[in-house]
């Protein structure tokens, strides 16, 4: 039989090892930064509606639209933000974002895009034989919106052995659909430089 | 310690489990078997099964081969979201692995090579970002098998600034890269991924033979002509002999055809023993190298037809030849290591042996069984790539291919009916087809 002491010391490593085993959960603030990667992660896309958010409304455009049309809000419609970087990129959180900033403001109004449309229309079609006469919605009711948010994700990578320079760059404009003027050219940078662990156990 | 009265108990009992273990001892590539036969056969589920079973619970060091495999069969079914899914998982593997194991050296200078965590050699990581944009590019989303595209070009100039002057680029990556930006209307970046292409066709055609493409030729001249490079238009005249082509605004109104074509499957490494004298030590040792051994290979060409023309879809990729060279040139590396470690092996078991001779005749046993070549490698891609590109006016178009063997006769075909063709756009139909015949069987 092994003595005391390596008894204690087997069932302390035992201990030990269990205790690694178990999965932990730790509920962390949304605000809170945590790069582990070093790739696009949830902080960059809040850097950049944080930033755009901020710009958008601030800007004459919303002013010059409004005076020029009798007080009418301008309306805006999501179109395709490409993402011509090296990763794939989710763009729908901070374009979400930035619907959700510009109707909140009272200023702006949105409405849905081609991709969202498609099911409205559809339903719009089924009340036309479903739906009870008073609370039908007429088709060709649609408000056609004044411009469309585009917009870009561009980056340039620097990488050397386990070390990377990254430079993001977000571009959103609005266009009129009018006239195919840019109204307004909202942009966010962002670098990082990221040293992988080059040894490990 | 008893002395010269023969093994204890304990070193029999080892002695035994020694040599049942030397019994169940397969090198990875014949554990692979397997599977090869079973794709050899048509039976991609079965395959898919067998994975699973010989390889889907191995060692998080073989785990990055076994996501590969895995997704390249998900793409032969034609699951090409969850095959990028794997492709992806892969991806972050090798990224975190990549890093030098102090552990894995240790192992790998005491023990055995297999020890060491596989991440693919430089060109199958390439192929990885070639699978995934191909996936991509068949599920429609142009603009992410552009992000794979982008990430390949980081690869390969790491790559590059890695390796010294004998490093041969993959050629047909930087094709396909040319292939998805020209679809995207940037000609800049097209140009710049086809000048890369056509000079690693060049270091191709000098290594293996393989040509430079005449679909590649057509682009560079169109691109040239477009960005109004009148020095290159002239050498690309030259070098392929194209007098006439279709300009970038003919092509315009048009859509075309991309149809790529794999057959067969990529070299396995088999192990070889050798015995040679380790000069520091003085002795003779015996090392187990790795060594491709390709299968036979029937393809002598594919061609294609369309609206009742043919035409010949050129070899783009010999797998074969590439992974052949590859292992060359680390081979040195590989031998050195080998022979390193047979040499403390010997002395480890000399050293033992001085005090007791059975355990010192169990460790020399134990050194020798556990001498195993490394024989991973992406078995599941193919032997040899062929690409035709065809442009056609825009609306439904039946296509089929033909494989041809060495005797002229055909040896396999696929249609593609009724397949929808967009001005402007491009469409990318891919066909694998693997021959009916075992792994092992001598070439015909």
């Amino acid at each position: 039989m092994l003595p005391k002491s390596m008894r204690l010391l087997g069932l302390l490593v035992l201990a030990l090892g269990l205790a690694a085993c178990a999965t932990k959960v730790e509920r962390i603030d949304v605000e809170e930064v945590r790069d582990l990667s070093g790739n696009w992660n949830d902080t960059d896309s809040r850097l950049v509606s944080e930033e755009m958010i901020a710009d958008v409304l601030a800007r004459p455009w919303l002013g010059r639209f409004t005076r020029s049309h009798g007080g009418k809000q301008p309306v805006v419609i999501v179109g395709e933000v490409r993402n011509l970087s090296h990763e794939h990129i989710n763009v729908n959180t901070f374009v979400a974002d930035m619907e959700r900033a510009l109707i909140n403001s009272g200023n702006v109004e949105v409405v849905a895009s081609s991709s969202e449309r498609g099911e409205i229309r559809g339903e719009r079609k089924d009340q036309d034989t479903h739906a009870r006469e008073d609370t039908r919605k007429a088709m060709g009711q649609e408000i056609g919106a004044d411009f469309m948010l585009k917009g870009t994700i561009n980056t340039i990578v620097d990488a050397e052995g386990r070390k990377q320079v990254k430079y993001y760059q977000v571009d959103l404009t609005l266009i009129s659909l009018a006239d195919n003027r840019k109204v307004w050219v909202g942009q966010k940078k962002i670098k990082k430089f990221v040293d992988k662990r080059s040894v490990r156990f | 310690m008893r002395r010269g009265k023969g093994l204890s108990t304990a070193a029999r009992g080892l002695c035994l489990s020694a040599f049942l273990l030397l019994a169940g001892c397969a090198t990875y590539s014949q554990q692979f078997d397997a599977v090869e036969s079973q794709l050899a056969a048509g039976n991609l589920q079965a395959a898919m099964t067998a994975l699973e079973k010989s390889h889907g619970n191995g060692s998080r060091g073989d785990r990055v081969l076994y996501l590969l495999n895995r997704a390249m069969l998900l793409r032969m079914q034609g699951e090409y979201r969850q095959s990028n899914q794997v492709l992806e998982e892969a991806k972050q593997l090798i990224d975190e692995l990549d890093a030098v194991s102090v552990s894995e050296q240790a192992g790998s200078l005491t023990v055995s090579d297999t020890l060491k965590s596989y991440i693919g050699s430089d060109f199958e990581r390439a192929l990885i970002h070639l699978y995934a944009a191909l996936n991509y590019l068949q599920m429609g989303m142009q603009d992410e098998a552009r992000v794979e595209v982008m990430q390949l070009d980081v690869l390969l100039n790491l790559q590059a600034g890695r390796n010294g002057d004998d490093y041969v680029e993959d050629a047909f990556v930087r094709y396909l890269s040319g292939l998805v930006f020209e679809e995207l209307g940037e000609w800049s970046d097209a140009m710049i991924a086809y000048r890369k292409a056509y000079r690693d066709y060049r270091n191709y055609q000098r290594h293996f033979g393989v040509k430079p493409p005449r679909s590649l030729g057509l682009a560079l001249l169109r691109l040239a002509d477009h960005l109004g490079l009148k020095d290159e238009l002239r050498q690309y005249r030259e070098a392929f002999g194209i007098r006439q082509w279709p300009s970038l605004r003919d092509t315009q109104g048009q859509g075309e055809v991309v149809v790529i074509v794999s057959t067969g499957l990529a070299p396995s490494k088999r192990e070889e023993s050798s015995t040679v004298l380790a000069p520091e030590a003085g002795v003779m040792v015996r090392i187990a190298l790795p060594r491709y051994e390709p299968h036979a290979q029937p393809v002598a060409g594919a061609r294609l037809l369309v609206d009742g023309e043919s035409q010949e879809a050129e070899l783009v990729e010999d797998i074969d030849a590439l992974a052949i060279k590859t292992l060359e040139a680390q081979m040195p590396l590989i031998t050195a290591r080998a022979i390193a470690r047979a040499v403390v092996k010997y002395r480890a078991a000399k050293e033992v042996g001085e005090h007791n001779q059975g355990l010192g005749l169990l460790m020399n046993v134990a050194g020798m069984i556990s001498e195993q070549a490394d024989t991973r490698s992406w078995s599941t891609l193919p032997q040899r790539i062929y690409l035709a590109r065809r442009l056609l006016p825009p609306g439904q178009h039946d296509l089929s291919l033909r494989l041809v063997g060495h005797d002229g006769r055909m040896l396999a075909q696929k249609r593609f009916p009724a397949v929808t063709v967009e001005a402007g756009r491009k469409v990318y139909l891919t066909w694998r087809w693997i021959p009916p015949i075992p792994h092992g069987e001598k070439r015909s």
